[in-house]
């Protein structure tokens, strides 16, 4: 869809943002391909407007006109342990690695006790080094990309996170990527880039942990691809704090082929705007793909889930799950879109968005939408909107609860399905604990 | 330590209690009969405190205190519990922990320290005797997925926890099998001292063979229209509301 709009603010942003291709000369020439054929379907997509179904209830128009920062003036941050200590998920992380304003931190990461042939890099690192295996991998899904802020990173991104795991891996601790944004003078923006390839057999876990400081209004464009090659399992929690004025991207790509199986958890805070962006494509029988949504949002915060399910293998099973609290003037948009190709009989999917509306003025949009081509299928789809029920609360208060814990215990009691499936315990409690601490500061008690 | 004196309360402008008036001490049970729509319901939601239900007229106090302006967690740390008719299921949120922060409100209020998980969990087993639970309801989410005799048993298991100075039992007998009749009634009256006591609204007479009340009151239309001992239930469940209420009139 082309856009009619051309004001100042959009032309500099396109000018920033597509119009320049960094690494012609350093990066491997299919690298460089990839960033054209990137720009190239963004040129032809254009920006969306509020016309397009899947940007309708997104106001852009604050980030087209945002005066961001370049990027490149961005310079590393010397930062030490004790000053990260506070944003990291768990205190015992063996295998981290640290970005700190969009550049990658080696002094903060750690990479003790990773198997032979574990990778856990700099994303330009190893792209610098014309790593050729990586070509099947790197915007698998670009072809069909509807995303142009995807394909802004896919042009644009500078530096991020590559995880490589060879056949048969098998670790038990979660490896941790922090993305810290400091505060700055001016807003900036960043562009995140994550590309995970699990051989076959690989059974990990992976936690994408975003922090935002200060109030300056970035723009977070990050983009994940994860591709999981026959048999191998993820669970993979992405999570944003902080940043309650940026406008936070996650676009997340998949990629499962026979019997993989991934368990996705977003937790979000809220940000200005925060989209998350997931898209599965099942590439082969029997995989597995469990995506889950959590929000609790206050203020003016807007949350926009967006997930596509591409069932083209037969026999694959996909469960949505997504659910939002919103307090003050908070929103949320569920739009997600199963899509089930001829021939993948056998199909399974679910797709489940509950809002929990503390407010009168918190609003919530849901759309689950399917399009089967196929017979002998299973699609289950439901949305709900509800405030907490004046029995309950009168249940709890009856029991001694103030008004205000009873609100506590209902909304986490309402939260708490999502987190119940983290496998990790360290982790599972971590998230717990952001829940209650982000629910108390929305509610009290 | 209770005294309602002409407490008249509905609901949605819809009045139901037309100038209730009891005295309750302590150490005594009261049972508390009527037909459907007579107002027990809504005299056990008055107490407790439920927002839905106005009080137009009257007073309520326990143990000296006027309580009608009090908030429903104030009355329940003041010792007033009510065994809901149906109980609330709450997903998501553990039966233990559940109590446990229950039991640390009061003893915030008492002003005592409160208890870790592995302190009260001596006392929740011991707790899960007096209902016959196995210890696993701890861990399952409140009254979710729960049997109706289930519910009503961890309703008493929550009293036994809380151990309330006025407990009020609404209808608890209401869809309980013999057994968890039972099992319901002994709680009740292992719980009874001589420093509290209890008002058992119910329909039928059954709870009253296992939980002897002291005095039985028929509700008819909003307010007590016969009082007597224990024979009265069971003149009631011989003769029905209609005779009984009928003699009122012609005595």
């Amino acid at each position: 869809m082309k856009t009619a709009l051309e004001n100042p603010g959009l032309r500099i942003f396109k000018e920033r943002f597509s119009e320049r291709l960094p690494g012609e000369e350093k990066e491997t020439s299919w690298l460089y391909a990839r960033r054209r054929a990137a720009h190239e379907r963004f040129k032809s997509l254009g920006f969306p407007t509020r016309k397009h179904e899947s940007w309708k209830y997104m106001d852009l128009a604050p980030i087209l006109s945002a005066a961001f920062a370049v990027p490149d003036s961005l310079k590393a941050q010397v930062l030490h342990e004790k000053d990260i200590r506070p944003f990291l998920i768990s205190e015992t992380e063996a295998t981290r690695i640290v970005f700190v304003n969009g550049v990658y931190s080696s002094g903060l990461s750690l990479k003790a006790g990773l198997p032979e042939g574990v990778r856990v890099e700099s994303l330009s690192e190893s792209l610098g080094r014309k790593e050729e295996f990586l070509k099947p991998h790197f915007s698998f899904s670009l072809e069909n990309e509807q995303n142009p802020f995807a394909l802004i990173n896919t042009a644009n991104f500078k530096d991020g996170v590559l995880l490589y795991l060879p056949k048969d891996t098998l670790l038990v601790s979660p490896i941790h990527i922090l993305f810290l944004t400091l505060e700055e003078k001016d807003a900036q923006v960043y562009q995140p880039r994550v590309l995970v390839v699990a051989e076959e057999g690989v059974r990990f876990k992976m936690v994408e942990n975003h922090v935002s400081l200060g109030k300056q209004k970035n723009f977070v464009n990050g983009v994940t691809e994860v591709c999981l090659e026959e048999g191998a399992k993820l669970g993979f929690t992405q999570i944003q704090r902080g940043g309650l004025t940026d406008f936070h991207f996650s676009t997340n790509r998949f990629r499962l082929k026979k019997d993989a199986r991934l368990d996705f958890i977003d937790f979000s805070e809220g940000s200005a705007v925060r989209r998350n962006d997931n898209a599965v494509y099942f590439d082969g029988e029997h995989s597995f793909a469990s995506l889950k949504g959590l929000s609790v949002l206050n203020g003016n915060s807007q949350i926009f889930d967006h997930v596509s399910v591409y069932h083209n293998a037969p026999n694959c099973v996909s469960n949505q799950v997504y659910k939002n609290i919103l307090a003050d003037s908070a929103r949320s948009e569920f739009n997600s879109l199963v899509s089930v190709k001829k021939g993948a009989s056998g199909s399974n999917s679910n797709q489940m968005n509950r809002n929990l509306l503390l407010s009168d003025l918190a609003q919530s949009f849901s759309r689950p939408q399917l399009r089967i081509d196929t017979d002998d299928v299973s699609c289950v789809h439901g949305a709900t909107v509800g405030q907490l029920q004046k029995d309950e609360l009168f249940y709890l208060r009856s029991r001694g609860f103030s008004k205000a814990l009873a609100k506590f215990v209902l909304t986490y009691g309402f939260a708490e399905e999502i987190l119940t499936d983290i496998q990790d315990m360290r982790l599972r409690k971590a998230l717990e604990t952001l829940v209650e601490e982000k629910l108390k500061a929305v509610i009290g008690g | 330590m209770l005294s309602i004196r002409n407490l008249h309360a509905g609901i949605s402008g819809k009045k139901i209690l037309k100038g209730f008036n009891l005295e309750v001490k302590a150490g005594e049970v009261h049972a508390i009969m009527g037909p459907n729509g007579s107002g027990k319901s809504t005299l056990a939601r008055v107490l407790a405190g439920d927002e839905n239900y106005e009080v137009t007229q009257g007073e309520v106090t326990f143990q000296g205190k006027n309580i009608l302006k009090l908030e429903p967690e104030d009355r329940a740390l003041l010792g007033i519990f009510l065994a809901f008719q149906y109980p609330v299921e709450i997903p998501g949120v553990n039966n233990g922990s559940f109590l446990r922060m229950a039991y640390n409100a009061k003893r915030r209020h008492m002003q005592k320290p409160e208890v870790d998980p592995l302190e009260f969990d001596e006392i929740l087993r011991e707790k899960l005797k007096i209902v016959e639970m196995s210890p696993d309801f701890i861990n399952r989410s409140v009254n979710q997925g729960f049997s109706g005799g289930e519910k009503k048993r961890n309703e008493i298991m929550q009293m036994a926890v809380l151990d309330p100075t006025l407990g009020i039992l609404d209808e608890t007998d209401s869809g309980l099998d013999i057994d968890a009749l039972r099992i319901v009634a002994e709680g009740v009256n292992r719980l009874k001292k001589p420093e509290n006591a209890f008002l058992v609204i119910t329909h039928y007479q059954r709870l009253l063979n296992h939980v002897v009340p002291d005095f039985v009151h028929i509700l008819s239309d909003g307010k007590i229209v016969r009082s007597g001992k224990k024979e009265l239930a069971v003149e009631l469940e011989q003769k029905g509301y209609d005779l009984v209420a009928a003699n009122v009139d012609g005595a």
